[in-house]
């Protein structure tokens, strides 16, 4: 599960009709593309013009670049610019596709999913002109297993390995350095690579796309360097990197275009400093300060401080760059082994006031009420709403299913991140809330590493509801329910403890399927039998909004990464 | 008859006197709180503008201009929650009293017993009190405060109950007696080794009275006006403090109304709502004003040295 850290969501406020927050939740399913949608190069994006530099103002640094360190969306979305992985999504008119990368599609399976096959394309080339091979990216996902790279996504390790988790699969195999070759994966020449998994893997061509599936040369693993500064294959080469000060991108002669149907790289150069507060940032982007009309930003977020003024001023309305925050939901966890009762997590989920807690988020920009536990954005979603509430919370039938309860609650514990001032008014919120059904809420506002510590680190803490920020790795459903909600699992996965020996009994089923399609129908049908146990209160849907400079063209958000996608921007002509 | 020509000194400073009234005033706000919030129709936790129509925009902001000021709520409402301003500082000149004079009357006897005992016994207590006062001017107050309250939220609270409000205030007002006391002690002291070389105090002695006599009788009346200066200095400091406490968010927590709050949270909606900054400042700003200005007043009237 991908974890939303320090999104404290802290967008304030505006007014006006014609408000610039985008529609989030839209139905976005990614498609599997073909060999043809994996050659390049990428399809023209009209207007556009190559040539400029674009300064990209992040008000922190990246904490890794090592390939396999990366993990999470921004820096999926950013380090495209100068690595490349098997597979990627291609976007196009805003719609994502899976499509090849390095490889010429997205894989070929065999044996009912337990081969999967890859074979590279011609003319794919590291920033000093040899070429990438199959054993590079052999050594690059062997690299996982070796410490230090479980911050990093954990399934290639145990899927490799036929083991339950990260930790059983490094003892079988302990990385390239200690263990030599990794036997699962074969490549019988330089252009072809073979997985072999002891189980089923469906989705395997997701997995390929994430960072830690991108080649690594032997020769230039220099273990902590490289998390500073990795040698690219992709369109750009880091030509400096100044830790927490600056990175410079320049053009890498020997990316082809041809090979690579992804990335457009129109600008020249790509100039990234760090260190300057959002706000700061905003006001150079909108007032076109300095290099603001050529400056965007893929971590800021619009300052709750500026929404009246976009609001208001149409000329900096078209600056604001929002979206879909990929697959990202924001829900009310209950801890289903403290919370026991159904009735008594129905009758939360009925008082739940979702419109008063959205707009001290910051109403539409926070992004749209949910009804379902997985994104839209997920393959196969099918929207359901089992208990239709109104948005503003329903305290006649909370007190309903409060009476039908076993035992009577008076009391619960709702824990949050002190990250912005919105935490605390949505706790303030919540308060009202249950108060007026009679429950009296406790409020312990934690220090945000405290928070992730406590309630997502397997301790019993004894907090009974908490408003998270999550996503699925990749979106199909396939690691949500099986990865969440299966009641073995230990309490770093499932955070809530939920548990019903009937799910568990599917989820068992669904694992042995190896057909993608099949797998992701049968587990967004299983969704609705969780959900009828009301584990989670579905609350939002994200959308994100940032900003970029007049002179910035084609930015809009990643539909699968959730910031703005840097791989199709351009500098218009002036 | 002193004490009666004194009053007559307050009474004809014109600057005292408005002074003594607008405080009057804020105090008669507070202990009335409820009955005025009565009155006025409002209190101070409802969420008016999330509850109602047409208060709130969809993000939050008062939909009416300045921060929403209407005939329903005269001092507009808050952004976000939608409180009402005005009984939000109602009951927020209780929170900032109740710390201030609790505070205030906690250092005026620990001051007075301290101060005065000091200064007639001299010697071994006077160094030692010399040593306690260095030690607590040097203490690092405020940055003691920021991890005194976390400490007691672990320690003295249960992980799933909330601070109670009487510990919240218990610790702001031990915090601020343990150190207030050092300066009116250390004035005390120096007022008293004086009178204590005066012709009535060595007459007393010569007479036999008991040290017990001395100290009450012959002492401490005499203290008792720069007592009530530092009482009516120390109180406007202990609400600013107070407030920049609860400004940190160290102070009073959510929901018990509180100034210093109040303008933290103006200063992350200044931008689109630069009203609701204007009554917690304004009212803190006057409130404060009148205090030292009234302070001053009971100093100069006190004091026959002073002169205008």
């Amino acid at each position: 599960m991908l974890l939303l850290r320090g999104a404290g969501a802290g967008t304030g406020a505006g007014q006006g009709r014609n408000s610039t927050a985008a529609k989030s939740g839209q139905r976005l399913t990614t498609t599997l593309g073909t060999a043809k949608d994996s050659q390049g190069p990428a399809p023209e994006i009209p207007g556009a013009r190559k040539g400029g530099t674009v300064t990209v103002a992040n008000q922190a640094d990246f904490p890794h670049l090592d390939p396999q360190k990366i993990y999470a969306g921004e820096r999926y979305s950013t380090s495209l610019l100068w690595g490349r992985q098997l597979t990627q999504y291609q976007i196009v008119d805003g719609r994502p596709r899976l499509v090849g990368d390095l490889a010429t599609d997205t894989g070929t399976s065999s044996d009912g999913g337990r081969t999967w096959t890859y074979r590279l394309k011609d003319g794919i080339a590291w920033e000093d002109g040899k070429p990438v091979t199959a054993q590079q990216v052999k050594y690059g996902i062997e690299r996982t297993f070796a410490p230090g790279f479980e911050i990093g996504p954990t399934y290639w390790q145990p899927w490799l390995t036929g083991t339950k988790d990260l930790t059983e699969a490094v003892k079988k195999y302990g990385g390239p350095k200690k263990d030599g070759d990794l036997k699962a994966i074969e490549t019988p020449d330089d252009k072809t690579i073979v997985f072999h998994f002891p189980q089923p893997q469906s989705d395997v061509p997701y997995m390929a796309a994430q960072s830690s599936s991108s080649p690594v040369r032997e020769d230039k693993d220099t273990d902590t360097g490289y998390d500073v500064k990795p040698f690219a294959t992709g369109p750009y080469r880091i030509v400096e990197h100044k830790q927490n000060q600056s990175l410079t991108l320049e053009r890498n002669p020997y990316w082809k275009p041809e090979t690579d149907s992804i990335r457009h790289a129109y600008p020249d150069r790509f100039e990234f400093t760090f260190g300057k507060e959002a706000l700061n940032t905003a006001q150079e982007v909108f007032n076109g300060q300095g290099a603001g009309a050529t400056t965007l930003t893929t971590k800021d977020k619009l300052p709750p401080e500026l929404i009246s003024t976009v609001e208001r001023d149409p000329a900096k309305r078209e600056l604001v760059v929002s979206g879909s925050q990929g697959a990202y939901t924001q829900d009310l966890y209950i801890r289903n082994d403290r919370v026991t009762d159904p009735e008594v997590r129905k009758a939360i989920h009925y008082l739940f006031p979702r419109e008063q807690a959205r707009q001290v988020l910051g109403g539409r920009y926070a992004g749209d009420f949910a009804t379902t536990l997985s994104s839209p954005a997920v393959v196969g979603w099918k929207k359901y709403d089992l208990y239709p509430v109104a948005p503003a919370g329903d305290i006649a039938k909370a007190k309903e299913h409060l009476a039908r309860a076993k035992t009577k609650v008076t009391k619960l514990t709702y824990a949050y991140p002190t990250e912005s001032p919105a935490d605390d008014q949505v706790a303030q919120v919540l308060a009202d809330a249950f108060g007026k059904a009679g429950i009296k809420l406790v409020l312990k506002g934690l220090q945000p590493g405290a928070f992730n510590d406590q309630v997502f680190g397997g301790e019993d803490s004894p907090y009974d509801l908490f408003l998270s920020t999550n996503s699925v790795d990749w979106p199909t459903p396939s690691t949500l329910l099986p990865l969440g909600y299966e009641s073995h699992l230990d309490a770093v996965s499932n955070t809530i403890r939920y548990g019903n020996p009937q799910v568990d009994k599917e989820l068992a089923r669904i694992a042995k399927i190896g057909d993608a399609g099949k797998k992701a129908e049968e587990l967004i049908g299983l969704e609705e039998t969780v959900m009828k146990d009301v584990p989670v209160v579905p609350f939002l849907y994200r959308s994100i909004s940032q900003f970029r400079g007049e002179k910035i063209g084609g930015a809009a958000i990643h539909p699968i990464y959730g910031v703005t996608a840097l791989a199709n921007v351009y500098v218009k002509n002036s | 008859m002193a004490a009666v020509s004194k009053v007559d000194a307050f009474r004809r400073d014109r600057v005292g006197v408005v002074s003594f009234c607008v405080v009057g005033f804020f105090v008669l706000l507070a202990l009335a709180a409820p009955l005025v919030s009565a009155v006025y129709g409002k209190n101070p936790t409802e969420h008016y503008g999330q509850n109602g129509v047409g208060l709130l925009s969809p993000e939050g902001l008062p939909l009416l201009p300045n921060g929403g000021v209407s005939a329903e709520h005269w001092f507009g409402i808050e952004p976000g929650l939608g409180r009402d301003v005005l009984a939000q500082l109602l009951y927020g000149i209780r929170t900032s009293l109740l710390i201030a004079v609790t505070s205030a009357a906690v250092v005026a006897v620990v001051g007075v017993v301290v101060g005065v005992a000091v200064g007639y016994l001299s010697g071994l207590a006077d160094r030692a009190f010399t040593f306690v006062c260095n030690v607590l001017l040097a203490f690092p107050s405020l940055l003691f405060l920021l991890t005194l309250g976390p400490v007691i939220q672990t320690r003295f609270v249960a992980p799933d109950e909330n601070e109670p409000a009487w510990m919240q205030f218990a610790v702001l007002i031990l915090v601020f007696s343990a150190f207030g006391w050092v300066p009116l002690a250390m004035v005390l002291r120096t007022v008293v080794r004086s009178l204590r070389e005066r012709e009535f105090v060595e007459a007393a002695r010569a007479l036999g009275a008991s040290r017990r006599h001395i100290v009450f009788r012959e002492l401490l009346p005499n203290v008792w006006a720069p007592v009530l200066v530092h009482i009516t200095l120390t109180v406007p400091a202990m609400v600013t403090t107070e407030a920049a406490l609860s400004f940190l968010g160290v102070g009073v927590n959510e929901p018990i109304p509180d100034w210093g709050r109040m303008i933290s949270r103006g200063a992350e909606v200044f931008y689109d709502d630069p009203t609701y900054m204007v009554f917690p400042g304004a009212s803190l700003l006057v409130f404060v004003l009148a205090f030292n200005l009234l302070g001053d007043a009971v100093r100069d009237a006190l004091d026959p040295h002073t002169v205008r």
